[in-house]
């Protein structure tokens, strides 16, 4: 199966931590290693983990209003599940349509925060050309430009984001074809791990 | 007449054969139990470059499942409070380790109880028929 990915988006931010409105790319060459988002899939038969590292996106935040905005897109057809041909069903038109449907993402449209680095993000999740309202938990962890940002190679302040969320794909129009229904579940974990720059 | 010789001889080769497969496959299962018992709960983990910068081990590739992961290198510090193992998903890669679900080996060796019953009636019914045609 294919499944490229999600979205996501997030934010957040802990107040004292910006002195002021920064945005953050979450799309840029150099990051690419950084991204970790990971499809899960466990049904009594097997279970396995898709993952992909390509993702666009950036996050705006206002740090006098603890909130912010931003939207992450997930290339579907990078997604790898360690099994050419499963991956190829994945991807095919029967599944999540690839070619039709390159991305998933997840765009904000409120970000609370929730105390220290917790967030409650709510936005629009689209996968297979169906959105829908989504609310996920999600940790955002921030570090200024400095010395040691320099050292591992960053450019300027960076943001780490963190989440995981379910869905479940009849939701979005993904039919699971019934010869490999033992094999892949209808509901995924999705996991989000990326990193973003504000320069 | 001689025909039905022969058959007799072809379904009881056929008989025995199936007798040696269900012996063979009994002796698996205890085998594939075994390995299966190998089995530690495994979460596996990347570590990234940002890691040390955020303090953190890196990020999870999926949930904990059990696995079989029998090289120790792989390991990163023993148990959390969960009887939870953490192992390194680079070391992995660049191992080319690739980890068993105990979820698998359970089901080959149901397969293989399956397999046993099967060949085990199916030989000791031939047996009887090619020896009842006899008579």
């Amino acid at each position: 199966m294919k499944i490229y990915a999600t979205s996501l988006l997030i934010a957040g931010l802990s107040a004292g931590a910006f002195a002021q409105s920064r945005t953050f790319d979450f799309g840029k060459e150099n990051l690419a290693p950084q991204q970790v988002i990971t499809v899960e899939s466990n049904t009594a038969f097997e279970d396995f983990v898709g993952r992909t590292n390509k993702v666009k996106g950036n996050l705006t935040v206002d740090i006098s209003k603890k909130t912010g905005s931003g939207k992450l897109i997930v290339d579907l057809a990078s997604l790898n599940t360690g099994i050419d041909a499963r991956d190829d069903h994945m991807r095919s038109e029967g599944w999540l349509n690839v070619a039709k449907f390159p991305t998933a993402q997840f765009e904000t449209t409120s970000i609370a925060s929730k105390g220290g680095d917790k967030f409650e993000l709510t936005g629009n999740f689209t996968l297979h050309g169906v959105t829908k309202k989504m609310t996920v938990q999600a940790t955002a962890k921030y570090i200024a430009e400095s010395e040691v940002t320099k050292r591992n190679r960053f450019a300027g302040d960076v943001v780490q984001i963190k989440t995981k969320f379910n869905i479940t794909l009849s939701d979005y129009g993904v039919k699971i074809p019934a010869m490999a229904a033992d094999k892949v579940s209808n509901n995924l974990i999705i996991a989000v791990s990326v990193i973003g720059t504000s320069k | 007449m001689s025909s039905n010789v022969s058959r007799r001889k072809v379904i009881s080769a056929i008989s025995i054969v199936l007798l040696l497969f269900g012996v063979v496959f009994a002796v698996l299962i205890p085998l594939s139990i075994t390995f299966g018992n190998k089995a530690k709960m495994i979460q596996r983990v990347e570590r990234l470059s940002s890691s040390e910068l955020f303090g953190d081990e890196g990020a999870n590739i999926g949930a904990p499942t059990l696995l079989i992961i029998e090289d120790s290198n792989a390991f990163i510090g023993g148990p959390d409070s969960r009887n939870v193992y953490k192992v390194d998903e680079n070391y992995l890669k660049t191992h080319r380790i690739y980890p068993v679900q105990q979820k698998t080996i359970k089901l080959v060796t149901i397969m293989l109880e399956i397999a046993t019953c099967c060949a085990l009636f199916l030989g000791s019914a031939g047996l009887w028929f090619a020896q009842k045609s006899k008579s």
